[in-house]
């Protein structure tokens, strides 16, 4: 494939175009509506694709840059959108679950209101997320940060009631204040040391700047990671993900997956790698406190998920757990571990996916919110609930999944590192993920139902079957609509296949490898 | 210095007057009318300071001539624009008075 | 003469012939001449604003007559960029006003309230003239001229809006000429002292004096006069009632035009007339304060209120603030630096810019609504946004504008005057920025928020009403602002660079 320098702005165009076309539909077209839809989500993840061989064994690095912000006097700071690896690799992710949670959400949302709206702001918010991951320097990732912010409050308030427009409130709060935080880094650093080209081991002109006044650039370095904590939700930035759950579940699914909590870990990796460079936060010292930060974050989330009776709840408080399994793995200062934190990128995406988007089908179909609800849900819909399992035993990191991968990348990582007591903090936190998850796998399969009144029937759907033949007892099958169901498998089949096929060359393993000898060339 | 003979600083003196009287009219009272005479008031006081200044020197400054002309026109016009406001608003409790032109 | 050349005069009297032809023609006719003029003045923009972005200087004088007393038209690169933002949210504006000419006022025809106002077309026309005017004056005198042509329009375009927004008008007039006298005073002090008016000429004469006594009264005067015309802070009172009762495509006229003008007027007369002053100091931060005040103020009046323009016309009050925040860092000062000096003024004028634009858009959209719902109640709206997504996906777009969220030109101003800070060394700046975006955003939401919800009876809000194609079609201009409010977020580089054209240093 000829690498144009167009390829990268003609991605971010994509998801731009498509919601530009989808705004102005009425209600009705809803044909059209998800052609228009599922021909823009195909084409970019087409396109990802091709990019992946010349760019990870090619080397090449397709471009794109406008001039943006004018210096005094000095050369304007351009917008630059540029294809690496580590890029890829985020775009991929996007593009695929893109695909899968329009399909989940064009099933989910039938016939119910806005759905232009939803879909639009949806379509932004993937090209947000693209321009997260091709932005080429620190202006740039804010750009699309703040874009971000801005496109997912919308879907957050979508049902439009009052607890939505609270929980978006709440989001918009700690969001806003975190970009804030973020923009005071960004134009600090960018004063010291200009405007910080994102570079694999880092950027000459941050590393010098850290020599030279290694204070400053310690608290430019707090602010940046303090920012892009909230939405990455670290301990105690993350209040706002469990209240952000009343959201349509294909928004709880791409806000925990990919877009919003990855777009702040993503930064992480980009200011640790690719500005200060992980040689030079390290030299700073700004890497052990995030790692003791993200062990706490770990565990505390786990010990929360814990907690929880709702099915949405538990689930986003495994992903506050979760998500900081990345930043561990970049903070843990080895090879091996800054591979392992990368792959769980992707693998976490995929897997938690998954469980979001069978949480929606067992709240759609059986009326299911509460875990109580899921005794005996794997005789009544055993494709979701097989789903389910194989999503859950990922989080646990059982093999073969991708879970397990992650977690033996990232052992193998704190065995290299300085910090080998990180590997408690692995081996705690899988015991709780198991602790959390069985019980509900457990009961899914094996649970009897005690109460039939608890759960109501609440599909009603085209085709559902008649709410008598679902009532008639503990194993009757419900319906699961094949449009919810079928990204559902898929995100549990890559589950599984990525986690069997992690040494086959462009498997997210070996590329995360290939990224990590790049942060430490 | 001759304080009689100094015709200027009179008007520079009397114009400081008018201005402050204006200006103090303009902010206390609430009769909309007065409002808008006492805001010609400075506007003369204002006018008038320039043409003091103008007559400085032996030749009259054609400058600021210039611009007293064109800020008595001004005022004229921004006089004739608020009279028409406050006579709509005070007809307004009785019959409404016609015509469109602001 | 050359084309540019041409292009500068006509800008200025094309739009003043147009309004003449307005007067005299019936109503249909007067929406054609409206929108021809329109579409031929933003059609001039583009030769001027080519010739600023090549690096020279189109100049003109008019009927022959030199400085001191002439016309004298300069296109630099303020001037450009002003121009270039008047015509792209002029010639939206025409649009809409032509398309829905309820939006232009009401008046009273024999004895019914008719919607739409012939009154309109000429008025704007005259304002636009004077704008125009405004921007390229190369000297005082047509400077005081134009903007007061500017501002006799604007008040009576505000009573175009009914009896209610008489008092309005009669209110903005009082301070509209109050501003203007005050101004006319310093003009004439500084002309008593200099015995001239073009800026140029002015700087050079000033220069040459010892005693800078004079020039500093002139100065705080000007200023004065033009802080009440631009509703600085504690003289902000008139604007809330005048924008939000006018009719509601003037509202947008006057918040996003209107107060551009006397800010023009302000940074000539700052940058261009007066040299660097030794005692100008403390104004310079006598300003930057009451700008945090502002700022601050304004946003917080702004979250308390219950109705949409409103809401709006206070968040103007605080975008103002955030011009004056710059000007400590305006004069190259103690170490002086001039880069950061210019790097404050391409904030300024940025911020101004974006705001324009972002704000034409906010309050068309809440003028629509308004006149749609036949209220602009945060309350009653809600549930709006359900009929209109278009409408509120503009707003949206420039909310982000006013937020200074990128890209915006509110973004790269916010930007710039925040290395300026840095550079000067001026924390409290970021505090104050930070402060800004953070409350601009709570009103912001206060305001927006409440269209998306749903509403609690759905078919009981006026907005459910079917919606006309000539209404599908005004909300896509306000979404071509709300397009142009991020769009124009990337050319803030060009922008710095036609800055240079024709600068005071």
């Amino acid at each position: 494939m000829v690498v144009n320098d167009l390829i990268p702005l003609g991605l971010v165009l994509l998801s731009v175009v498509v919601a530009a076309i989808i705004f102005p539909l009425p209600q009705r077209v809803a044909r059209l509506r998800s052609t228009v839809n599922l021909v823009g989500a195909v084409t970019k993840l087409v396109l990802v694709v091709l990019l992946v061989p010349p760019v990870v064994a090619e080397g090449a690095r397709p471009e794109f840059s406008v001039p943006f912000l004018p210096t005094g006097g000095g050369e304007a700071i351009s917008l630059v959108l540029r294809v690496d690896p580590l890029a890829l690799f985020f775009a991929g992710l996007s593009a695929v679950l893109w695909l899968l949670t329009t399909i989940y959400a064009i099933g989910y949302l039938k016939g119910t209101a806005y759905q232009s709206r939803f879909f639009g702001f949806f379509s932004l918010c993937v090209a947000a997320t693209v321009g997260i991951s091709f932005s080429g320097n620190l202006i740039t990732f804010l750009v699309f940060y703040e874009l971000l912010t801005l496109v997912t409050y919308p879907l957050v308030a979508h049902w439009g009631d009052e607890k939505s427009l609270k929980a978006a409130r709440l989001y918009m709060r700690y969001a806003l204040g975190g970009g804030v935080a973020v923009l005071v880094g960004v134009v600090w650093l960018t004063m010291e040391a200009g405007p910080a080209d994102f570079a694999e081991g880092g950027a000459a002109d941050v590393a010098d700047f850290a020599a030279g006044s290694p204070t400053v650039a310690v608290i430019i370095f707090a602010l940046l990671v303090g920012g892009l904590g909230v939405k990455s939700a670290l301990v105690p930035l993350h209040s706002w993900l469990p209240a952000a759950m009343v959201a349509p579940a294909p928004v709880s699914a791409l806000l925990h997956a990919v877009a919003v909590v990855k777009a702040g870990v993503f930064g992480i990796v980009r200011v640790v790698d690719d500005v200060y460079g992980i040689e030079v936060a390290w030299e700073l010292g700004g890497l052990t406190p995030l790692l003791i930060l993200a062990s706490i974050t770990i565990i505390y989330g786990s010990y929360q998920a814990l907690r929880q009776t709702e099915i949405k709840r538990r689930l986003a408080f495994s992903t506050v757990s979760q998500v900081s399994y990345v930043v561990l793995g970049v903070t843990m200062f080895s090879m091996a571990g800054t591979a392992g934190g990368v792959v769980h990128l992707v693998h976490q995406g995929i897997m938690k996916i998954t469980l979001f988007f069978c949480a929606g089908l067992f709240a759609e179909s059986m009326g299911a919110h509460k875990i109580s609800d899921l005794r005996g849900a794997g005789r009544r819909m055993p494709w979701t609930s097989a789903a389910f399992t194989v999503g859950a035993f990922g989080m646990i990191g059982l093999p073969p999944t991708a879970g397990f991968i992650s977690k033996w990348q990232l052992g193998l990582g704190a065995l290299d590192s300085p910090h080998p007591w990180v590997l408690v903090v692995l081996v705690v936190s899988s015991l709780l993920n198991a602790a959390y998850f069985l019980p509900v796998v457990y009961s899914l399969w094996f649970g009897q139902k005690e109460d039939e009144q608890d759960s109501e029937q609440e599909y009603d759907g085209a085709d559902a079957p008649e709410p008598g033949t679902a009532r008639t007892g503990d194993d009757a099958r419900v319906h699961e609509p094949a449009l919810l169901l079928i990204p559902a498998l898929c995100t549990a089949g890559f589950t599984l296949i990525v986690g069997l096929a992690a040494s086959l060359p462009f498997s997210p393993l070996e590329i995360s490898r290939f990224i990590a000898e790049g942060v430490f060339s | 210095m001759d304080f009689g003979m100094d015709t200027i600083t009179w008007y520079l003196l009397i114009a400081a007057v008018m201005v402050i009287f204006g200006m103090v009219r303009l902010l206390l009272v609430r009769d909309l009318l007065a409002r808008l005479i006492a805001l010609d008031v400075t506007g003369i006081g204002v006018l008038l300071t320039l043409v003091a200044l103008a007559a400085r020197s032996d030749a009259t400054d054609p400058v600021l001539q210039a611009l007293v002309i064109t800020g008595l026109v001004i005022a004229v016009a921004f006089t004739g624009l608020g009279a028409v406001l406050i006579r709509r608003i005070e007809g307004q409790q009785d019959d409404p008075p016609g015509g469109d032109a602001p | 003469m050359t084309f540019p050349q041409f292009a500068l005069g006509a800008l200025t009297l094309l739009p003043l012939l147009g309004a003449a032809a307005a007067v005299v023609l019936p109503h249909p006719a007067r929406r054609i001449t409206g929108v021809v003029t329109a579409v031929v003045i933003a059609l001039l923009t583009v030769p001027v604003l080519v010739t600023v972005t090549s690096g020279e200087l189109p100049e003109l004088v008019l009927g022959g007559f030199d400085a001191p007393l002439g016309i004298h038209l300069r296109g630099d690169g303020l001037a450009a960029v002003f121009l270039g933002v008047t015509s792209l949210v002029g010639l939206i504006l025409t649009g809409y006003a032509a398309i829905l000419p309820k939006s232009t006022g009401t008046f009273l025809s024999a004895t019914a309230w008719v919607p739409g106002h012939p009154g309109f077309w000429p008025l704007w026309l005259g304002c636009w003239s004077g704008l125009n005017a405004v921007y390229l004056s190369g000297d005082l005198f047509n400077l005081y001229v134009a903007l007061e042509l500017v501002g006799l329009t604007a008040v009576a375009l505000v009573a175009l809006g009914g009896r209610k927004s008489w008092e309005p008008a009669l209110r903005y007039l009082f301070v509209a000429v109050l501003g203007s006298l005050l101004f006319l005073a310093g003009v004439g002090l500084l002309a008593s002292v200099t015995g001239t008016l073009d800026l140029q000429q002015t700087r050079e004469a000033l220069g040459g004096l010892e005693d800078p006594t004079p020039a500093l009264l002139a100065l705080t005067l000007m200023t004065i006069g033009l802080g009440m015309k631009v509703a600085l802070l504690p003289m902000h009172r008139w604007l809330v009632p005048a924008h939000s009762s006018a009719p509601s495509v003037v509202s947008p006229i006057l918040s996003g035009l209107v107060l551009k003008a006397a800010l023009v007027v302000l940074l000539r007369c700052w940058l261009w007339a007066v040299p660097v002053l030794a005692g100008a100091e403390w104004l310079t931060w006598l300003l930057g304060g009451l700008g945090t005040a502002a700022v601050l103020a304004g946003s917080v009046l702004a979250l308390r209120q219950d109705r949409l323009k409103p809401l709006v016309a206070y968040s103007t009050i605080a975008q103002i603030g955030y011009w004056f925040l710059a000007f400590p860092l305006l004069l190259p000062g103690e170490n002086d630096d001039a880069e950061l000096a210019s790097g404050a003024y391409g904030a300024v004028v940025a911020l101004a810019a974006g705001h324009a634009i972002a704000k034409a858009g906010l309050f068309t959209a809440a003028g629509f609504l308004k006149d749609r719902c036949g209220t602009d109640e945060i309350a009653a709206l809600r549930g709006a946004g359900a009929h209109h997504p278009t409408l509120i996906l503009a707003m949206g777009l420039c909310a982000v504008g006013l937020l200074g969220l990128p890209i915006s030109l509110g973004f790269t101003g916010k930007w710039q005057l925040a290395t300026a800070a840095v550079g000067a060394e001026h924390w409290w700046l970021f505090l104050v920025l930070a402060a800004g975006t953070l409350l601009s955003a709570g009103y912001l939401l206060r305001g927006i928020a409440p269209l998306l919800m749903q509403a609690e009876v759905d078919d009981n809000t006026p907005a459910a009403n079917p919606v006309t194609v000539r209404e599908r079609t005004g909300e896509l201009a306000v979404l071509l602002l709300g397009v142009a409010t991020l769009a124009t977020g990337l050319l803030g580089a060009w922008v710095s660079t036609m800055l240079e054209v024709g600068s005071w240093w």
